[in-house]
């Protein structure tokens, strides 16, 4: 990869080495990727679509926290 | 537009965001704030193009930075704006990792340095000779060198077409879609 930055080189591969867990779920009518963290929450990394549109709406937005609730089935 | 981990929204996320904004019925122009350190040269030029082709009018304001491949996409928009107090670093291509040293090593970061080149020369004022004087100066940058240009001087060297913040920009914007819609589209029976 070529890069044409100001930072300083540390800064801009800070991290790169751990690779985080992803998964993909269905949300909002859509499949997103998310990157979980804590014991109910996830972040949304990517909109998998093939609709431009979709990278619009705002509920979908990278970086956007979703929480886990927790259902009852069964009864 | 650092390495996808440094960032939540990407550029593969942007990019088809532009798709939309074109496509779109409802959209009539777009303006964007650029605040970038820069980072990967292929997804900036990229964005850059695509802002360029895009036949819906687009105004960049830059603020606080609009560094390294932060150029190019501020003079991607059909106008562009840059705040006083903000900075656009020019510098030469950088590369990371394992570099072998042959010719066309050189060869190849010198065809993309070109890249950037002529995409700057050809949606700005500036000419190439100063553009490449700005890129290969010394002494200005501490580790590196080049050129920080700050708000009037991007003006002045025609980096940028304005000196001015979020109002002028709209102000602008909207100056530019009233000009687009009264352009006929289609073929006129």
């Amino acid at each position: 990869m070529l890069l044409w930055t100001v930072m300083p080189i540390e800064l801009v591969l800070d991290g790169t080495e751990k690779l985080a867990a992803y998964e993909e779920i269905d949300y909002a009518g859509l499949r997103v990727q998310v990157e979980r963290f804590g014991t109910d929450q996830c972040r949304i990394v990517r909109v998998m679509s093939t609709e431009p549109q979709d990278f619009l709406r705002s509920e979908v937005q990278p970086g956007t926290v979703l929480t886990y609730r927790p259902v009852l089935t069964n009864i | 537009m650092l390495p996808p981990q440094n960032k939540t929204t990407k550029y593969e996320h942007i990019m088809p965001q532009l798709v939309a904004i074109e496509q779109s019925q409802d959209i009539e122009g777009l303006l964007l704030l650029l605040n970038t350190v820069g980072g990967d040269v292929e997804a900036g030029l990229a964005i850059a193009e695509m802002i360029a082709s895009m036949s819906k009018p687009s105004v960049s304001v830059v603020l606080g930075g609009g560094h390294s491949i932060g150029v190019p996409i501020a003079t991607s928009a059909t106008y562009s704006f840059i705040v006083e107090s903000a900075s656009m670093t020019i510098h030469p291509i950088r590369l990371t990792g394992l570099v072998i040293g042959a010719q066309s090593s050189f060869d190849y970061l010198e065809k993309m340095q070109d890249r950037v080149n002529n995409f700057v020369v050809a949606h700005s004022k500036i000419t190439e000779k100063k553009w490449k004087e700005l890129l290969f100066k010394t002494g200005e940058l501490s580790r590196d060198i080049g050129t920080s240009v700050i708000g009037k001087d991007a003006v002045r060297l025609g980096l940028t077409d304005s000196l001015g913040g979020i109002a002028p920009a709209m102000a602008k914007l909207q100056e530019l879609i009233s000009a687009y819609k009264k352009v006929p589209k289609g073929l006129t029976q």
